[in-house]
């Protein structure tokens, strides 16, 4: 286990390192910053001491350096656009993304999980149907339509919920619900292929020899082993839903990072973006570790040395 | 939802034959945009704006009807169609391109090389896709091409394992020792026993990952920094609709019926695919 | 038949299994008659796909898996101390497999929920058999089974998984889920096949020891007809669905009656040379004839084999299902 961690653990590292080496270079290679930093036509002498306080004479990789080391104390730097300093203009947004975002999680988990494996012990044509129709739609349709289709549905037609903004619970239900069932449908299909998958397995037919219920059998042996593989696609659901996050922050005007993001790609404004991509990325990545953990703790075949 | 439960009565075979057809149909529509669409999409009608589509008032002249500043939906759905799919299918063949150049090289070079390329392919796999077109496009500017390009640059980690994993398959078999004894070179080996036998699991990628890069574009360019006016888009006509939803939803929702219907079609022909992958697979 | 055995535990009369397929039903059983007493050995042979593993299957009607509609249907006897099984509700279905009739799969390997340790694997089935066990006392019994079949540390086996375990020792563990029921009979299929050869003979051994001193009744089913001598009393073999032949191990080994049991015999590395070969292939069981569905791999095949063989008694108790057994 620990063998496994620390590989994980070191290519968790390297990813974010390549991520902070793009972020860098895509700085870098949008021009000189000395010209987008500075106003034109400032004397040489003036330019030269610039170029020195802000280290911008020294090589690419002694810049490189530096710029770790500011990332890792916590210097992000100031936005090229409006000059607010980068870490609050994330942190202001950031409340409103993460809300959404648990939000969703913890309703496509607590609703995919069972659907799906309860599909694959009553197995009825209706719910089956009913169950892959959803998870169709889920896989075809972009979070960007379902947005707009549930503001149109629940906002204009029925008059039911606020269609933009935050401001009272109520608003969080359809930017939630838009990230959540195609989430819900992709947990539903998934859970339900390894539990069928399991129940074919020869310790099932163990268990039913031993005279248990099917209850029983359920929980201990099917359910927890049709686990172990949703806990690996887990990660690449979060990692839609993160993608998803930005549109959806887009269709219900959220005050959330995604359009922090979108609006520094709109203006080229690169320290916003840079800091913005090595947080997203830094999440996607400590997300992929607590996954790996919880990986190790559901599945003995990995915590415990074969 | 009725759609996919009707179509899920239909037998396989001619389940993928329909959805063939009538994506084949959307693909030809939107190829021959210029000669069919019945009206200069970018021609501006004041007078006529928001007009509704056939069956909610509106008049055959506008079929779908037209935009906020009286454009007609059905010609940009149909330049947007063919935007969509110009974009994706050169980003793809652009993507299979590099995943498969970097594969044989993958799987030809020393260890290193090797080790190199593939912890860039993890962790091309662990970041979103969205977070790296956000970055290149910020670099490089909206113009189409930089799509293209993107799109070539995040989506070919698949090629790249598959070319790997079959020339490394093919390095461990007898006739590539008897070809290189005879003096044939890696790089031609590759080209001549590898990729011959790829064709088909490519083309099955390619035509997997079509929904993918589709939506892709659209999405960039509902969030506004993907195609550019007056380019047509449809991911573009869904968010200049958005805010007349109320009074004309059909700005919005005719270019995203178009958008979910090829992505369905694209589905079901997937999922036929990967069947008949399966079938094989067990035979 | 019955008359002289001592006491007949399990009977099984007129046992038919048919699955539907796409090609129509397929009829894996066909009028099976077994019967088995108490403390006895009784070894089904057969080729791969002569229906033995699925009478034993049918015996527990395991034959397909938990919330899987299974297209099997069953149809005969099947009695457990004059008790019919074959119409019993599910409830007492469960308690006759927690109590009374245990099973043991080839699957050594896969058999075993990766996830769960061995202790609580073990005690599960004791608390199946026993609910009264408390949670402690059916862990103290799974440890004891573990070392009752032989696992050299069984409080570290308790709390291993089964993938820390050799194919052997997980195994041996199958065995202890089963034997820890203390069932009136156990069903072995092919218990070795999926071990090294060294290990089978231990765990063969192992097996015959649980039995001698358990006194359970004991189906063992093999294609192996070599270690047969070593472990039953009495050997019935199976062909195509039926079981055409059963008698003492003695009997049946050494002088078979139906030319497919003495091609099987002559099979063996120890057999007289004198005995023919078996050539061909088992049937397909679409395409039976209504005769004996031997007939089309035999020697001795005459005009009579075209209609269904008749089940002719010889002197020691054994029986054969031929028109012209041999003497």
């Amino acid at each position: 286990m620990l063998r496994f961690m620390s590989w994980r653990f070191l290519r968790a590292q390297v990813t974010m390192l390549f991520v902070l080496v793009v972020a860098f270079l895509t700085v870098r290679l949008s021009g000189e910053p000395f010209d987008t930093m500075f106003p034109e036509g400032l004397t040489q002498e003036t330019a030269q001491a610039l170029r020195h306080r802000w280290n911008l004479d020294l090589p690419i990789w002694e810049q490189f350096t530096l710029y770790l080391g500011k990332m890792l104390t916590g210097d992000f730097g100031r936005s090229l656009f409006t000059h607010e300093p980068v870490w609050q203009m994330y942190a202001e947004r950031m409340p409103a993304t993460l809300a959404v975002g648990s939000l969703a999680l913890i309703i496509a988990i607590s609703l995919g999980i069972p659907i799906g494996a309860l599909s694959a012990l009553r197995r009825g044509a209706v719910t089956e149907r009913m169950l892959m129709g959803v998870a169709f739609l889920g896989y075809a349709v972009p979070h960007f339509v379902f947005g707009i289709g549930l503001i149109l549905l629940f906002g204009y037609y029925l008059r039911l919920l606020p269609a933009s903004g935050l401001s009272s619970p109520q608003h969080y239900i359809l930017p939630v619900l838009t990230l959540a069932i195609p989430m819900v449908a992709g947990i539903a299909r998934f859970m339900r292929a390894a539990m069928l998958d399991t129940i074919g397995q020869p310790y099932v037919m163990t268990a039913a020899s031993k005279g248990l219920g099917n209850g029983r059998i359920a929980r201990r042996h099917v359910l927890r082993n049709a686990m172990v593989p949703l806990v690996t696609v887990l990660g690449l659901e979060i990692a839609g839903l993160i993608n998803g996050s930005v549109f959806v922050e887009a269709v219900f005007s959220l005050p959330g990072v995604g359009r922090v993001l979108v609006s520094s790609v709109e203006n080229r404004d690169f320290t916003v973006l840079q800091f913005g991509v090595v947080a997203y990325a830094g999440l996607v990545v400590l997300i992929n570790l607590v996954i790996d953990l919880l990986y190790t703790l559901i599945d003995p075949r990995v915590r415990v040395g074969g | 939802m009725t759609m996919t439960l009707e179509t899920a009565t239909i037998p396989k075979p001619s389940r993928l034959m329909l959805a063939a057809l009538a994506l084949g149909l959307i693909i030809l529509a939107g190829f021959l945009a210029p000669l069919i669409s019945p009206h200069d999409p970018d021609a501006v009608d004041l007078l006529n704006r928001a007009a509704p589509p056939v069956g909610l008032g509106g008049s055959w002249g506008h079929a779908l009807g037209t935009d906020q500043i009286g454009r007609d939906i059905l010609s940009r759905c149909l330049w947007g169609i063919r935007t969509s799919f110009g974009i994706a299918t050169l980003g793809l063949v652009f993507s299979a391109v590099l995943g498969v150049t970097l594969g044989i090289i993958s799987g030809l070079a020393g260890a290193w090389t090797d080790r190199i390329i593939m912890t860039v392919v993890d962790v091309f796999i662990s970041l979103p896709n969205l977070l790296l077109m956000l970055c290149g496009i910020a670099l490089l500017g909206t113009e189409t091409w930089v799509l293209v390009v993107l799109i070539g640059f995040v989506k070919w980690e698949g090629y790249a394992r598959l070319v790997r994993g079959q020339v490394l398959a093919i390095r461990e078999q007898g006739y590539i020792e008897a070809a290189r004894v005879l003096g044939a070179r890696n790089l031609t080996i590759a080209l001549r026993h590898v990729l011959p036998n790829l064709a088909s699991p490519l083309a099955v990628i390619l035509t997997l990952s079509f929904p993918g890069v589709l939506l892709m574009e659209a999405g960039l360019s509902f969030l506004g920094v993907g195609v550019q006016p007056p380019v047509a888009s449809l991911g573009r006509m869904i968010d200049d609709g958005r805010n007349y939803l109320v009074n004309a939803w059909w700005i919005s929702g005719m270019p995203s019926i178009v958008i979910v219907a090829i992505t369905l079609l694209f589905q079901i022909i997937g999922d036929a695919i990967r069947d008949r992958v399966d079938e094989w697979l067990d035979a | 038949m019955s008359g002289s055995m001592p006491e007949t535990l399990l009977s099984v009369r007129d046992l038919t299994l048919s699955f539907a397929t796409r090609m129509g039903p397929l009829k894996v059983l066909r009028g099976i008659d077994l019967d088995i007493a108490a403390n006895e050995v009784v070894a089904l042979v057969g080729e791969s796909g002569s229906g033995k593993s699925a009478l034993g299957k049918s015996i527990v009607q395991l034959l397909s898996p938990p919330f899987v509609d299974g297209r099997a249907t069953l149809s005969g006897s099947i009695r457990l101390h004059g008790e019919e099984l074959i119409t019993a509700p599910a409830h007492r279905l469960r308690a006759v497999r927690a109590r009374d009739i245990a099973m043991v799969s080839q699957d050594a390997l896969s058999g075993l929920n990766p996830v769960m340790r061995i202790g609580a694997q073990i005690a599960e089935a004791a608390q199946a058999a026993d609910p009264a066990l408390s949670a402690a006392a059916a862990r103290r019994d799974a440890r004891d089974m573990l070392a009752a079949v032989g696992l050299p540390d069984p409080d570290k086996a308790a709390r291993d998984y089964p993938h820390q375990l050799s194919g052997g020792q997980r195994q041996r563990v199958m065995l202890a889920l089963a034997a820890i029921r203390q069932p009136q009979v156990l069903i072995a299929d092919e218990p070795t096949t999926a071990l090294d050869v060294s290990v089978q003979a231990r765990v063969l051994a192992l097996l015959a020891d649980l039995q001698r001193q358990s006194g359970m009744a004991m189906l063992f089913i093999t294609h192996d007809l070599g270690v047969v001598a070593n472990i039953a009393h009495r050997v019935a073999v199976m062909y195509a669905g039926q079981i055409i032949e059963t008698g003492t191990v003695a009997e049946v080994f050494t002088r078979p009656r139906h030319p497919y049991s003495a091609g099987l015999i002559s099979a063996l590395p120890e057999a007289p040379a004198h005995h023919p070969r078996l050539a061909g292939g088992p049937p397909d069981l679409h395409n039976l004839a209504p005769g004996c569905a031997f007939m089309p791999r035999c020697r001795h095949a005459a005009m009579a084999c075209s209609q269904p063989p008749p089940l002719k008694p010889f002197p020691g108790g054994a029986h054969a299902l031929c028109w012209s057994p041999l003497s």
